[in-house]
This record gives C-alpha cells, structure tokens and sequence, in this order.
C-alpha cells in the first residue's frame, strides 16, 4: 500500500467549520455594523429631540424676550451634552447665535421651531442641534465591535465544543478503525477491535462489516493460494515438457518474427549464440532456413488457413557441404490476449531427406554414366513439349560400334569404363537443355531440344562421331582401346508425331540403316 | 349692566354703604380693567399683544421710541396676566426669574395702591399701568387699552 501521509478528518473538520465561522461572524459583523449605522443616527435623533425638549421652554423664553444671555445659556448648556456638534438658535425679531465644538462634518441634525410661551402656535424663533458623523460612526464602530466580540465568543465556544464532541464520538473512533485496518496485512488473522461505546451506531456496522469482508478475504486468499499453487505447478510442468521436447519448438509474432523458442530448437539450429545476439531481428532464423521467399509463403500461408502448413527448408550452414533439411510446420493461433501468433515445429529431417534424394537419383539417373533413365527422360520430354508445343525436337539414338568386343576382351570393368567415358563425351557434345539419356546397354538418346537449326543435329552427330572415336586409355591395364558410335536421327517434323516411342523408332530404323551400311556413321530418318 | 351698577356705586359711595360695599363687590367682580398711560403718551390705542409684549419685557418700545415703564397693580396682576397670558401667575414669576438671571431685564415694578399707580402714571410720560375702569379719570390718564369682562379682583 502506498504511503499516503495521513490528515486526521477532525482537522480538516476544524479548518473548515472555522473558515464557516470566520465568514459568519465577519458577515454579522457587517450587518451589525450596517444597522448599527442606521440605529445610531435615530438614536442621536433621538437623544437631540429629548435635549431640544428639555431646552425648549427656556429657548422659547430667550426668543420670546429676545434675551441673548439666556440663549448662551442654552446653547452652552446644550455643548457640554457630547452628541452635540454645533447649535443654533434664532430668534425672528431679535438675535441669531450659533456654538460649535469643532469643524466637524455634521451627521445628524434636528431643527424645531420655538413656540411664543405666551401665544399658543405663534413660532417667534428656530433651534437646532447637530450630531457629528463621527459620533454616530464611534457609536455604530463600538456597537459593532461588541457584537463582534459576543458573536466570535459563542461561535467560537460553540465550535470547540462541537469539534470535542465530534472527533470523541466520530472522528478519534473512525482514526482507531483506520488505523487497525491499515495496520491489518491482507490474509492476515487480524480483526478490528469493536468498541463497546459504537456498538449501536454506523461506526459499529462499519466494523463488523470490515471483520466480515476480511474473513472472505482471507478465505479467498487461501483458495487463491492453493490455485496459484496448482497453476505453477502446471506451469512447471508445461515447460518442462516445451524445453525436453525433441521437436523445436517456437513461437513467431504476425510478422514473422521470432519471439519465443525452447532449448531444442536451438539445439537443432546448432546455432545457439547466433540466434541469442539476433533476437531482435531475427532475420537470422529465416536465413537459416535459407529459403527466404518460401518462408514467408509458408507463414503467409499459415496465417491465412487454420490448418497446419508444412515445409521442408535446407539449412544453409558456412562449412557444411551438404545443407541439412528441417521439417517446418506452422500453425496460426490466437493467444490468451488475442493475439495472433504462429506456433512453429521443426525437425531434423536431414536424414529423410537424404534417403529421399538417393532413391529419387536412382530413379531419374542411371547409376554409371549418370545419364537421365528412359522413362524420366520421356517425361522431361512431354513435360517440355507441353509447355512449348510449336518447338521442334531433334532425336538421335546412338549405339556404340565395336563395345561388345571391349566388353568381352577386356571384362566388364572395361566395359563399364568405356561406357563412363562416352558418356562424358556425349554430355560435352550438348548443349545443357538437351537431354541425355541410356535406354540400356551401350543404347543412349540425345534429344536436342528445339532444333530449328538443320545444319545442327549434323553438327552435332559430327561432333560425337570424332569425340567417341577417340582411343580409351584402360585404367586397369593402360591399354588403348577405341570404339564407334552409329547415330540415326529424326525429328518431330520428319516423323510427323509427337509420340517419344514412336520417334525413337523413326530414329533406330535410321540407326540401322547405319549399321547395315558400314557402321561410324549418321543419318536422318529418310 | 354691571358696569353702569358700577358706575352709580362710584357716585354715591356714602349714602349706601351696603349698596356700595355690595356694588363694590359685584364691581370688582365684574369690571373692566383698563390699561392707561401717561396723558403725553403719543401712542394710540394698544392692541392686546402690544400690552403682552411690554409687560412681558418683549417689547421695549413705544412709539416715539421712548422705553415704556410698565407697572404691576398687585390687586389685578392674575387676572391681568391670565388674560394677557393664559398663565398662571406662578409661571409669569418664573418667567421673570430667568429673565432677572440673566441680568439685564427687570419685571414691571409691582404697586398696590390704586392711587399710587394713576400718580406714577401721572408722573412719567413712559409709565404704563393697569386698574379697574371705575377709577380712570381721563383728564388725568389716557386709555390705551380695555379688558373686557373682567371675572374679579386678585384679592377675592
């Protein structure tokens, strides 16, 4: 849990009760002031009224008699009353006095008439009293003031009580509930402590509540526990069996990238340190397989069926003649978090491989003179016609003159010796799309593909004529023995038919013709 | 009425003692009072408020500038200033009180003798004065001012 520092709740309780109060009381005081202000200026008005009617008799008598004496009197009298400013008192026939304290802005005044003592309703003079404003401002200040003091003494009373009250019933119980819960690690056996003086209240429910959720916390973490237990276990397990397994396995992102691999597929790879460095590229992985273009077919792919897509890819390795063969499949899958990811396996199918390439050479090459088998040699021919069905194809069917004699004087070593060699003769006559093969015994096929050139399959023949009867040095004994070659040709042209069987017919008939006319020689089909 | 009674009492005083006694009775009870002056006294007939403010030291004043010299008849003096005023004689003295206080006024001179009063009068061309009508004389006074329907004397 985060280290928050704590401020107690009663804190900020105080702080903004007392901002409340503060503003309250400073409202009040404007109020008051505010009223005050009013209230003092009738008052003065007041008090100036009840002096105007003390003095008015005797005013009305100096008025009357005209008597200044008398008014002095009154007008310094009446200045010793503080609330007075400044008095004037006018008789109509007579004088007109004014007395004044100070030079001071007048706030409130009071004018009356003076009545004739003698003649009821005759007016025969006028006094009046003036308040200063500061009077008034003094009075309403110290009114003010007052209530201030009463109004900030009982709120302020009041609040503390209330925040005693508060954080001894509410707040101190809720920081000890707080603080044992804080204090409480979860799992743990730990309760909080109910109080018995909160029993009845919120606080109380707020307790038993906590002890309740804590206690299926608890239970919930134990379950949890045993899961997690369970789950790594799994877990363990599962790995155990991803890094033993004998197949490689990994995991490639969307790209195509490598993001996850076990200790077999490295091992396979037999390229540990190269593929740790490279990770991030990864680039590596698919040179490995060194078919780059296929690779990513494969993975495009994979991505875009749900079935299991496979390859066979050479690993190309510096210092290794022969590459070695991985079985690849690849898988498209979605993860726990949605992912798209593809699963990959390989295997070392070297061997397979190898097998496969040695029954397939059998197959297609004859073992001695590695000349292409007859039947492979038909279909390479088909194959090429039908891929280019207006070409022309020469045909030349060849048979060694004087072989079986070699064969029977020499043995079959010899025999097999000197079939090697007109071999090897046979294939620098040709061009590398022609095809060159043994029907059997010392019986071969050229065919020249797409002979437009007539002067070329007699070329050819010439060619041959003069390469194999060269002398054959004898490995075994040094002995130079020297055969014959007769060549009888055709073309789809001349035998007007595509059919391979038909035309090596078209051209032994040729052959024959050769042989019946003496033998190291060529024709064509006539 | 009651002033002829009044009258035919002031000629034949000796003859009818009770007569008189009872008609000086009734007289006083029912007389004018007359405000008078000195014969040389140039002021016409005063107006009520004219004798208020002289008696009441107000106005000092007559019409040939000169200062009136006011006298108070003891006999008459409350129903003169009751219906001069409408006070009471106890607030005229009070009145008179601040006034002297101040010291620059005096009240009207307070005489008890008829007869003193018309020789003061006779005396000083500013004197002013009131009696009972039965006893002006106007060859020896002039009659500035009259209150009617006097209700009595002072003394009764």
């Amino acid at each position: 849990m985060a280290q928050i520092r704590i401020k107690p709740l009663h804190h900020k309780l105080v702080l903004t009760v007392v901002s409340i109060m503060l503003l309250l009381a400073a409202v009040t005081a404007g109020l008051v002031y505010y009223y005050e202000s009013e209230h003092a200026h009738l008052e003065t008005e007041q008090t100036l009224n009840q002096l105007l009617d003390t003095v008015s008799l005797t005013a009305s008598i100096a008025a009357y008699s005209k008597n200044e004496q008398i008014a002095q009197d009154v007008l310094s009298g009446l200045l010793k009353n503080t609330v007075v400013q400044r008095v004037e008192i006018a008789s109509h026939e007579g004088f007109s006095l004014s007395h004044e304290k100070q030079s001071l802005p007048i706030g409130t005044s009071v004018v009356r008439n003076l009545i004739s003592p003698f003649n009821v309703g005759e007016v025969i003079g006028k006094i009046s009293l003036h308040a200063s404003v500061n009077y008034n401002q003094e009075k309403a200040q110290q009114s003010t003031i007052f209530s201030i003091i009463i109004s900030a003494s009982l709120i302020g009373l009041t609040t503390l009580i209330i925040l005693w009250q508060v954080k001894r019933q509410v707040s101190a119980p809720l920081s000890f509930v707080s603080n044992t819960l804080h204090a409480i690690e979860a799992g743990s056996v730990k309760r909080i402590l109910l109080l018995n003086s909160h029993k009845q209240d919120e606080l109380g429910r707020l307790g038993r509540d906590i002890n309740a959720l804590l206690d299926t916390l608890g239970s919930q973490f134990d379950a949890e526990r045993v899961l997690r237990e369970k789950v790594e276990t799994a877990e363990q397990q599962l790995r155990h069996i991803y890094n033993s397994s004998s197949a490689g396995l990994f995991v490639l992102d969307e790209q195509g990238d490598l993001s996850n691999y076990n200790s077999t597929f490295t091992r396979i790879l037999n390229n540990t340190r190269q593929i740790n460095e490279n990770l991030a590229t990864n680039d590596l992985f698919k040179n490995l397989l060194g078919q780059q273009d296929e690779f990513a077919l494969l993975i495009k792919q994979a991505l875009a069926s749900y079935q299991l897509e496979t390859h066979d890819f050479p690993l190309v390795e510096a210092g290794r003649s022969a590459p070695r063969w991985m079985h690849c499949l690849l898988s498209k899958m979605i993860d726990s978090n949605g992912v798209v990811v593809l699963e990959g396996v390989i295997f070392d199918v070297t061997e397979r491989v190898q097998n496969e390439e040695v029954v397939k050479r059998e197959a297609y090459y004859d073992h001695l003179t590695g000349m292409l088998r007859r039947n492979p040699a038909k279909m390479q021919f088909e194959s090429y016609l039908s891929n280019n069905p207006s070409a022309n194809a020469c045909f030349l069917l060849l048979d060694l003159d004087g072989f079986k004699q070699v064969n029977d004087t020499y043995g079959h070593d010899a025999g097999d010796q000197v079939l090697t060699i007109a071999a090897e003769r046979l294939f620098k006559c040709v061009r590398v799309n022609d095809v060159v093969c043994r029907l059997g015994g010392d019986e071969f096929l050229i065919i020249l593909m797409n002979d437009h050139d007539v002067s070329l399959k007699s070329e050819v023949a010439n060619k041959m004529l003069e390469s194999i009867s060269q002398p054959i040095s004898l490995d075994d004994t040094n002995e130079l023995v020297s055969v014959g070659v007769s060549i009888g040709m055709t073309d789809l042209r001349l035998s007007k038919s595509t059919n391979f069987d038909t035309l090596i017919k078209d051209a032994d008939q040729a052959m024959y013709q050769v042989k019946n006319d003496g033998k190291n020689n060529y024709q064509i089909k006539s | 009425m009651f002033g002829l009674l009044a009258w035919i009492s002031y000629f034949k005083p000796m003859k009818f003692i009770t007569l008189s006694l009872l008609l000086l009775f009734t007289s006083s009870l029912l007389a004018d009072i007359v405000v008078i002056g000195n014969l040389k006294n140039s002021n016409p007939m005063m107006s009520a408020r004219e004798v208020q403010e002289i008696y009441m030291g107000r106005k000092r004043g007559l019409a040939d500038n000169a200062i009136a010299y006011p006298i108070d008849n003891s006999d008459l003096r409350q129903s003169f200033y009751k219906h001069l005023t409408d006070r009471p004689i106890a607030q005229i003295n009070a009145y008179w009180a601040r006034l002297k206080f101040s010291g620059n006024r005096t009240p009207p001179e307070i005489v008890s003798d008829t007869a003193d009063i018309i020789n003061k009068v006779k005396a000083n061309k500013n004197a002013i004065a009131y009696i009972n009508d039965q006893h002006v004389e106007e060859s020896e006074v002039r009659i500035l001012f009259v209150i009617k329907n006097n209700n009595g004397t002072d003394k009764d």
